[in-house]
């Protein structure tokens, strides 16, 4: 199926859930819904699922508007962060709720209830009731009942963040999967950017109500259009430097004091203004080598694989992904050396990207 | 409390026993006149007479234990007002139950206009005290005991009149009791019922209410107290025997001041307090927990 | 709400609706208009047998006059509702033909003005049928109540196909809709027998109606009942027993009591305390006859009486029926043991919810139980007791159940009655030969007021409404 937003706004009295959200959903696509908490990516599912009634604007599913259409007209399943179960009924009539309410046949309803539990490993479990499982086997339940039905449309709100660290990692890759598979359409809120990252086709990056950006994740990743993108989406995150950008000859050179950079010309032209500019480059775009700019270790996070050094270079602090075997200690003298090509440039007044508008 | 004792090291020992002890004692005697209320009900019940609190036989010695004050389990009228006062309880547990909670989740979970206008409704009823109206309500139910059909089910006189009353007059505290309940429920079990396709109905009726099954059977105990124990409206809206409840016909045996039986009213009133008695056994915590969190509201 | 766009244009089909209704609707009021009047223009219809608008006033017989061969019910107050809802359904077409938009709310109003005054002539053309039957008069049923009755229904069925026809293009007004239907129980028995007795009482008071006079037709005879209710030569004596028995019983039980309770059980072992709390909920769920019978028993002569035998014990030889030598004692006794315990149970949930690190500082800063009660406790109290006040107040001003139980108001003339008890014996005891339903109300209607301003303060006082939370979902 097919979602178009346009224009979605839900307003209560002065609160604003949800600012003129457009945006498209193509079919059998996996979109994520980004953003911090309260940045009104719930409000905009729980539009899409017609528990909320939009303040205005239009939401159209394979072209057709469904604005006034109840929720269990909209043929869409939905798993929800508390998961939601039905207490007092055991995971069988779970699963099966929604098929006693559509008057499926009880013969069939056995069979669907079945292998839709088959799939989600849960066939074992059926008499159980939802106290009695542990958060892995409750969501997997939640979305047994989600797709029983068959939706075109399926509806995931952050419905990872309840599990712990192992168990999020596996369920990620057996929902993506399991989309894949079904072909169903998909949107998934979530505030943790890997998810997202991974999981997604296309991601919607929301702040205040509205869409920043939406895009394919390596697109969101190489090239942020706007200094909050680049700031949420990546981990460990982007560091922000305050430069300017001058052209000497026919160079243009990033300076600050302590630093100063030769730019890549087609980097350099765009990012050149007559006042100053923030620069953003990722950790992992920076690296520890024998010459280059000098600084001294602040602080370090051993992240395992890698050490997270905190450089401190006149004041500037640039966070560095460096080899934990160099053994860096607080108070060391290193040198960095910044791959220029990743470099970014933004607006400090607008907050745009200087490269990609 | 000897303020001299207060700082002296070696009787403290002695002062903070006492002044631990003393809060036990004044509760004991706080509770005094229950107890032997209480007891006195318990003793006249079973014996031929009493004089104070002992039982006495008919030569006024200490004695006299009999079971004849129960011969008025072979008197009809009072099987007839058992019925009636079951009626009026069941009535009320059924009705407040019923009402209120359909009402209470409307009030709590669903988004309509005039919502506030019903809420502060509720809130004033809450606080308020309905004892005045018995005047108006008694020319309502005259009214309504007019209406063919209609009117000998809940008119003036009648179980059903006086149980409508008190189901009315419950209605206020179910309201606002099970709104509190339904305030409670995760949002998100409501949205997915929602979604799975059920109505707003069956929503209530097959997700919502049976996660608030403590919370109604709290209100059901509490109601059946209430209409069990009843007697100022079954009194005023109802006349003669047949229709009367059990604290109404129990009044009329005490009321005839010179020739009461005092031990067949004390064994009528333990007949009377049997259920009661039970539910407080068996709910004492639900109980206190009604009672504050039922009036209390937010304060 | 709804924005220009949203409102989708009415379908053809639904134009034909909302015409039909109109069309109802009109007819429906001409007609009532007409059935209302027609016995006063002089079509008085039947041989003989009028019935002009169904006689029973509200709660009375029906006026039967014997004269000339004719039978006349008098119109009563409440069959003016005719006109009204006649009225009420030309406004609601004329406004919604000047707007040009029809919703479903001038349906809801069609409705109620169809649906009120026919369920209210039901009940008194029943009840005015009774009568005559009693009388062994046959009611020919009237040419204009048969109009009446037609055009009341015709305005509810327009009222309702308008509903029918605006829930389907208007989402919310269908939530809305839905709502009422959750609602519509509670609010049909709060609006007979909570609103329409305030109504009543109010109108009442302003009436000669008794049961001496039950029957004929009464009258509005203004404030008289007030006047006569502020010079009745017992007046002062009952307004001073009302302060008496409510500020006494407030201070020393149901709030003093209370209070000391909470902090005696709050000092001592929990099992114990939770013991005690109990015991005291005794009274509040003793039936309240068995509850009296009790209290009774205590105050009888002696050999009967316990308190005596507790006195002869003691070697005292005044042996007295107490009830009758300290009515009041007993009576503040009676209430303070049921209310002390709505008190206590109160304060106990506050002073569990004080922070335990609060007592524990003041401990350590060296303070003595006392000084902890006086400094910490009570202060965090104030809310409470403010609410208990308040609350009891109001209880005791209204509740009179175990004062008519145990002293009836006696011994003698108005030695313990208190306001609310001589409102309800007016109103509801045989005085005089008659109930003074008119006068009693009078003195109710006080207290009615009394209780409405109360309850809203309360509910200013203490922000009830702050505990109310926004619905989360939009749909039905």
């Amino acid at each position: 199926m097919r979602v178009e937003l346009e224009n979605l706004t839900k307003r209560w009295g002065d609160a604003i859930g949800a600012d003129g959200v457009n945006l498209e959903v193509d079919h059998g696509e996996f979109v994520a819904f980004l953003g911090p908490s309260g940045c009104g990516k719930t409000t905009t599912l729980l539009m899409i699922a017609g528990i909320y009634k939009p303040t205005a604007g239009v939401i159209r599913f394979d072209g057709q508007v469904v604005n006034k259409l109840a929720p269990k007209d909209r043929n869409i399943g939905m798993v929800f962060q508390s998961y939601a179960l039905y207490p007092h009924m055991n995971v069988f009539q779970n699963i099966s709720y929604p098929l006693k309410l559509k008057k499926v046949p009880q013969e069939e309803m056995r069979k669907r209830v079945e292998r839709v539990a088959e799939m989600m490993g849960i066939g074992h479990l059926l008499d159980r009731k939802p106290a009695q499982l542990s958060g892995g086997q409750q969501q997997r339940v939640a979305l047994g009942r989600a797709l029983v039905k068959e939706p075109q449309l399926l509806l995931f709100d952050e419905p990872l963040s309840n599990l712990d660290a192992r168990l999020r990692l596996s369920m990620r890759s057996e929902i993506k999967r399991l989309q894949l598979d079904l072909g169903i359409t998909s949107i998934y809120v979530t505030h943790d950017q890997v998810e997202a990252m991974t999981m997604a086709d296309r991601i919607a990056v929301m702040k205040d109500g509205k869409v920043q950006a939406y895009d394919r994740p390596e697109e969101l990743y190489d090239r942020p259009r706007t200094l909050f993108i680049a700031g949420f989406i990546g981990n460990p995150p982007m560091n922000f430097v305050d430069v300017e950008v001058v052209q000497v000859d026919n160079t243009f050179h990033a300076r600050r004091q302590g630093l100063d950079l030769p730019l890549p010309a087609d980097r350099g032209e765009k990012a050149a203004q007559d006042r100053p500019v923030i620069m953003g480059i990722r950790p992992e775009d920076v690296s520890i080598a024998d010459e280059g700019i000098a600084g001294e270790v602040y602080v370090v996070e051993p992240l395992g694989r890698d050490d997270l050094v905190d450089v401190q270079i006149n004041g500037a602090h640039l966070r560095v992904l460096a080899d934990p075997a160099l053994n860096l200690r607080i108070g060391d003298q290193v040198k960095l050396k910044i791959n220029t090509d990743k470099v970014q440039f933004f607006d400090p007044q607008t907050e745009l990207s200087l490269l990609w508008n | 409390m000897d303020t001299t004792t207060f700082e002296t090291e070696p009787t403290y020992g002695l002062r903070r026993v006492l002044g631990q002890l003393i809060p036990y004692v004044l509760l004991t005697i706080s509770i005094l006149p229950i107890v032997i209320g209480y007891v006195w009900i318990f003793v006249a019940t079973f014996s031929l007479r009493t004089e104070g609190l002992l039982p006495k036989d008919a030569n006024g010695n200490i004695g006299g234990w009999t079971l004849q004050n129960w011969t008025f389990l072979n008197d009809p009228a009072v099987w007839r007002a058992t019925l009636n006062s079951l009626i009026i309880a069941v009535g009320m547990v059924v009705g407040v139950g019923a009402i209120s909670s359909l009402t209470g989740y409307a009030l709590s979970r669903m988004n309509f206009t005039g919502r506030k206008g019903f809420l502060s409704i509720t809130l004033i009823l809450h606080a308020f005290r309905p004892e005045m109206l018995l005047i108006a309500i008694f020319q309502v139910l005259l009214f309504i005991g007019g209406i063919p059909v209609i009117g000998s089910l809940f008119g003036f006189n009648t179980v059903g009149g006086v149980a409508l009353v008190m189901i009315t007059l419950d209605l206020p505290l179910g309201v606002w009791l099970m709104k509190g309940f339904f305030d409670n429920i995760s949002w998100d079990m409501e949205r997915a019922a929602l979604i799975d396709g059920a109505s707003r109905f069956r929503v209530w009726w097959e997700i919502i209410i049976p996660q608030i099954k403590p919370g109604l059977a709290a209100l059901a105990i509490f109601t059946f107290i209430t209409g069990w124990n009843a007697y100022l409206i079954p009194f005023t809206f109802t006349v003669g025997s047949k229709v009367a409840n059990l604290p109404v016909l129990l009044n009329q045996f005490s009321g005839d001041t010179s020739l009461v039986s005092w031990n067949r009213v004390a064994a009528l009133g333990l007949f009377q307090l049997i259920p009661i008695i039970i539910f407080f056994i068996f709910t004492q915590e639900m109980l206190l927990n009604i009672y504050s969190g039922g009036t209390k509201g937010g304060a | 709400m709804s924005s220009p766009q949203q409102s989708d244009p009415v379908t053809p089909s639904g134009q034909k609706a909302v015409l039909v209704g109109h069309g109802l609707a009109l007819v429906g009021a001409v007609m009532a208009l007409v059935g209302f009047y027609l016995p006063w223009l002089g079509f008085v219809g039947g041989r003989g047998l009028v019935a002009t608008l169904s006689g029973a006033r509200i709660g009375a017989g029906p006026v039967i006059r014997l004269g000339e061969n004719v039978v006349v019910f008098r119109g009563s107050p409440t069959s003016y509702l005719v006109v009204v809802a006649a009225v009420i359904a030309l406004l609601v077409v004329g406004l919604a033909f000047r707007r040009r938009r029809l919703t479903g709310w001038d349906g809801l109003t069609l409705i109620t003005a169809g649906l009120l005054p026919l369920l209210v002539l039901w009940g008194q053309f029943g009840a005015a049928q009774r009568e005559a039957g009693k009388v062994g008069i046959l009611i020919q049923t009237q040419y204009g109540l048969v109009l009446v009755y037609l055009a009341l229904l015709a305005v509810f069925a327009a009222g309702i196909l308008h509903v029918r026809n605006y829930s389907r293009q208007n989402p919310s007004f269908r939530n809305t809709l839905g709502a009422y239907a959750f609602m519509s129980p509670a609010t049909f028995l709060v609006l007979v027998f909570f609103l329409i007795p305030v109504v009543l009482l109010a109108v009442l008071s302003l009436t000669d109606l008794s049961s001496a006079n039950f029957g004929e037709p009464w009258n509005f005879i203004g404030l008289e009942n007030y006047r006569r209710m502020f010079s009745d030569r017992f007046f002062p004596k009952i307004l001073g027993n009302t302060i008496f028995y409510v500020v006494t019983t407030l201070v020393f039980f149901n709030v003093g009591l209370a209070l000391v309770l909470a902090l005696l059980t709050a000092h001592i072992n929990r099992r114990a305390s939770f013991f005690f709390r109990l015991i005291w909920l005794l009274p509040r769920i003793t039936p309240s006859v068995v509850y009296i019978v009790m209290w009774k028993r205590f105050t009888q002569v002696p050999p009967y009486g316990i308190i005596n035998q507790f006195a002869g014990w003691l070697g005292i030889d005044y042996q007295p029926y107490w009830l009758n030598e300290a009515p009041w004692v007993f009576v503040i006794l009676v209430n303070g043991f049921v209310g002390a315990s709505f008190g206590m149970i109160i304060f106990t949930s506050a002073i569990e919810a004080i922070p335990k690190d609060l007592i524990t500082a003041a401990k350590v800063d060296g303070a003595s139980t006392l000084q902890v009660i006086r400094d910490i406790t009570l202060p965090m109290l104030r809310w409470p007791l403010l609410f208990v006040t308040t609350y009891q107040t109001l209880s005791l001003l209204v509740s009179f159940e175990y004062i008519l139980l145990l002293t009836q108001g006696g011994p003698g003339l108005y030695t313990t009655e208190v306001w609310a008890l001589t409102a309800y014996k007016r109103a509801l005891f045989t005085y005089f030969g008659s109930n003074q339903w008119a006068y009693g109300a009078a003195w109710g209607f006080v207290l009615v007021a009394i209780g409405i301003v109360l309850s809203i303060i309360y509910l200013r006082v203490f922000q009830f409404d702050q505990l109310v939370q926004e619905p989360k979902i939009d749909v039905l």
